[in-house]
């Protein structure tokens, strides 16, 4: 009897394979290829050890590994303590404050990049100093977010216990928050670490042409000096190290993993002195975050030392003078941008959005598939690029000169996106929904139909203004695929601030300021859309 | 590559222009060669272009190379960097926004690599029009560029391809070329406009090397010289 009712609910078995087949071929063709196609170049050895004794090699390497160490522990030492205040006091704009700290980690890198070139003196620019700051300033969204996230579940009557035993606050830190902390501070750490690791557009506008990481050089031999293999040898190296260090990292998070359960809210500031404490970090923190931004876009009005409008007027024109074209149209390049997220976000909502489905619907196996369209995230945005960009040069996949090859690159960044923010809430359903739909007579198709797939049309759509924030943003792919007349807003403002003229250097902020515009209000829609899916359910 | 031999459709110099009314400010006397411009006097003056991403640079690098050899070149340009070069992505960026002799630049630096038509340019460009030039060229620095065309092997037009070349050699072609390039025809017996034969300088001895030499050795001078210069 129950075998036989079980029978008739089962979806069809024909559902999981055809949800995935999609997601699944986007991820062979234009990702898992393209990788495949470098890893083979790189087997042609002769061309590996001319690559590697070139001169100076190993002075990229080495800076790519020491700036991203050091970014990497500053962002750590900046971002633990508004992590904490954030985690565990309750105040008002707490949630403001929350957004100002997560908005730099999701801008575009050429504006977080203008952004500092802005704030930062003459004297910084080209500098690793600059490069660090800036990475700084990036990535304290990871902490406050993966560590805060930890240190507001972490239960209270420990440290309790700690203290009745005569523990000062600094060793209740010393020796009962941080081990518990440390799984949430690796992760958060190994995040910075590859992020800055494999960073481009903050690298390429405030490194300047003598402090170039891996990432810049790869992208410089391939698409300046023409050196192919030499940009593939070192794209392969990159993925070695960055696979080396996900895999080192993860040993150590399953080590120092400590299982705990409980909860505790925030409370209000008590104390004067916890007060004060609040007060100046929330200060700080604000300050740190909002000082870049807001001085790019006051820079975008100043020029010459006085207040003009003549960047932002200019920015139609082509011409620097007469005959001399600046190379690219700024306001052209808006409507390129808006045009590939568009189609971007489309690509990835209708991939996305099937592969989500299929991994909730087919339970233990999807793990196969969510791993799978994770991967490009973990791969540089670089790499992906000059992939597709050797892949996909000869009949009949001649495609590197087709305009939707960008669109799809910014989707394969985006899709992950989509699917983290889908997933959670079609594991969330209840099984007592889809079992009244079958109760009521619905084929299990259909009822999967109305419960689930109806359920996931709101995360899709935040996962949609996600995915528009990212094609808008990036930068990296886009550098190998971009041809003349589609140049996307990243690249414009990249072409304008390498320029040495204030004017150009102006009307780079400008555009830089329009990016950020069009960003926030992108990302604020796409929250919007999260906070009511979680309120309504 | 190509379908037959190339043809030879102009000619330039990439010299180190400077700024005239600067150095006559100074009382210096603006440098002639390459040797000069490692020389005390003329610390933190020049901009260069960085070869890997700008051709003027580029030929300015083989200059050095030409001059100094294989193996001198490279003390050359450590020299040049501890005088204070400074290097600019683009021939735009270092001409219009660095060198101070051009019209509407803010620049500060009075040497620049550019090319031996840019006193000329300047003054067909100049507004309020002038009848001298402002800048000048250190001929000493020269080298020399000779631009081709060639029909592409392979190509499904070779007829029009080949129609198209004659145009490009022929003297309705060439006679445009100085005033809307700045480059000096093949063809010897077009006319020169006036502004060319009072202002540009055609240096009796530029340096020159030979293309395959170039094609051979080109990127490791370019990563030698990232390495020496910018690292």
């Amino acid at each position: 009897m129950d075998v036989d009712r079980a029978a008739l609910n089962r979806l069809p078995r024909w559902l999981v394979p055809a949800l995935a087949a999609l997601p699944v071929t986007v991820l062979l063709v234009f990702y898992a290829w393209p990788l495949g196609t470098l890893l083979g170049r790189v087997l042609h050895l002769h061309s590996v050890a001319d690559t590697l004794h070139t001169p100076g090699i190993a002075r990229v390497l080495w800076f790519t590994l020491w700036q991203a160490v050091v970014s990497t522990a500053l962002t750590v030492a900046v971002g633990f303590v508004p992590a904490y205040v954030l985690a565990r006091y309750r105040f008002t704009g707490r949630r403001a404050v929350l957004a100002l700290v997560t908005v730099p980690f999701m801008l575009p890198t050429v504006v977080v990049g203008a952004a500092f070139l802005a704030l930062l003196p003459d004297a910084w620019h080209g500098t690793a100093a600059a490069v660090i700051v800036a990475h700084v300033f990036f990535n304290v969204a990871v902490m406050v977010r993966l560590v805060g996230a930890m240190w507001a579940v972490l239960p209270t009557d420990l440290t309790a216990a700690a203290r009745t035993l005569g523990a000062s606050p600094p060793q209740v830190l010393r020796h009962v928050v941080l081990p518990l902390l440390r799984p949430a501070m690796w992760a958060a750490a190994t995040v910075v670490f590859l992020f800055t690791f494999t960073s481009f557009g903050v690298v390429r506008v405030l490194g300047g042409a003598g402090h170039p990481t891996l990432e810049v050089e790869i992208a410089r031999r391939a698409t300046q000096l023409g050196d192919v293999d030499g940009a593939v040898v070192l794209s392969v190296l990159q993925v070695a190290v960055l696979a080396l260090v996900v895999w080192w990292s993860a040993r150590w998070q399953r080590r120092a993993s400590v299982a705990f359960a409980g909860s505790s809210a925030p409370r209000r500031a008590r104390t004067a002195r916890q007060r004060w404490f609040l007060r100046s970090t929330v200060g700080a923190t604000v300050v740190l975050m909002a000082a870049p931004v807001v001085v790019l876009v006051a820079r975008s009005f100043r020029l010459g030392g006085a207040w003009t409008l003549d960047a932002w007027r200019t920015l139609g024109d082509r011409e620097v003078r007469p005959g001399v074209s600046l190379g690219v149209d700024p306001l052209a390049s808006l409507a390129t941008s808006l045009r590939f997220a568009v189609v971007a976000t489309l690509i990835s909502v209708v991939v996305g959005g099937t592969a989500a489905l299929a991994i909730a619907t087919a339970r233990r196996h999807g793990r196969l598939l969510d791993v799978g369209l994770m991967l490009p995230l973990g791969t540089s945005a670089v790499t992906i690029g000059l992939g597709m960009l050797i892949t996909f040069d000869h009949a009949p996949v001649d495609w590197r000169a087709r305009w939707w090859l960008i669109p799809l690159g910014h989707a394969l960044v985006a899709i992950p996106f989509v699917v983290r923010t889908v997933l959670p809430s079609l594991r969330s359903i209840p099984a007592d929904q889809r079992a009244a739909a079958l109760t009521l007579g619905a084929s299990p198709l259909r009822a999967w139909w109305h419960v689930e797939v109806r359920r996931a049309w709101r995360p899709l759509m935040a996962g949609a203004g996600f995915a528009a924030a990212i094609s808008l943003g990036e930068f990296g792919a886009t550098t190998f695929l971009t041809r003349s007349g589609r140049d996307t807003m990243p690249i414009a403002i990249g072409r304008l601030l390498g320029r040495a003229g204030e004017l150009p250097r102006a009307q780079g902020f400008a555009m830089s300021t329009m990016l950020l515009m069009v960003t926030a209000v992108v990302i604020a829609l796409a929250d919007r859309q999260e906070v009511e899916d979680a309120g309504g359910s | 590559m190509f379908d037959g031999t190339p043809a030879e459709v102009d000619f330039g110099d990439v010299c180190v222009n400077y700024d005239l009314k600067w150095f006559a400010d100074k009382g210096i006397a603006p440098p002639v060669t390459l040797d000069d411009l490692t020389k005390p006097e003329y610390k933190n003056l020049l901009v260069v272009e960085d070869p890997t991403a700008s051709s003027p640079g580029l030929a300015f690098l083989l200059a050095t190379v030409s001059k100094y050899g294989d193996t001198g070149w490279q003390q050359y340009w450590k020299d040049l960097r501890a005088n204070g070069v400074e290097v600019a992505q683009s021939w735009d960026s270092a001409y219009y926004e660095r060198f101070s002799g051009a019209a509407g630049s803010k620049g500060d630096k009075p040497l620049v690599v550019s090319y031996g038509s840019s006193p000329p340019a300047e003054v067909v460009f100049a507004n309020p029009p002038r009848t001298d030039a402002p800048t000048g060229v250190a001929a000493g620095t020269c080298f020399r560029q000779i631009e081709y065309a060639g029909v592409l092997r392979g190509t499904t037009h070779p007829a029009a391809a080949q129609q198209l070349l004659t145009f490009l050699t022929s003297a309705t072609f060439q006679k445009e070329l100085p005033l809307t390039l700045f480059v000096y025809p093949v063809d010897p017996k077009v006319p020169l406009p006036d502004v060319f034969t009072k202002f540009a300088v055609v240096p009796k001895a530029p340096y020159i090397m030979d293309p395959a030499k170039i094609a051979a050795n080109r990127h490791q001078w370019q990563d030698t010289w990232t390495s020496i210069v910018l690292r």
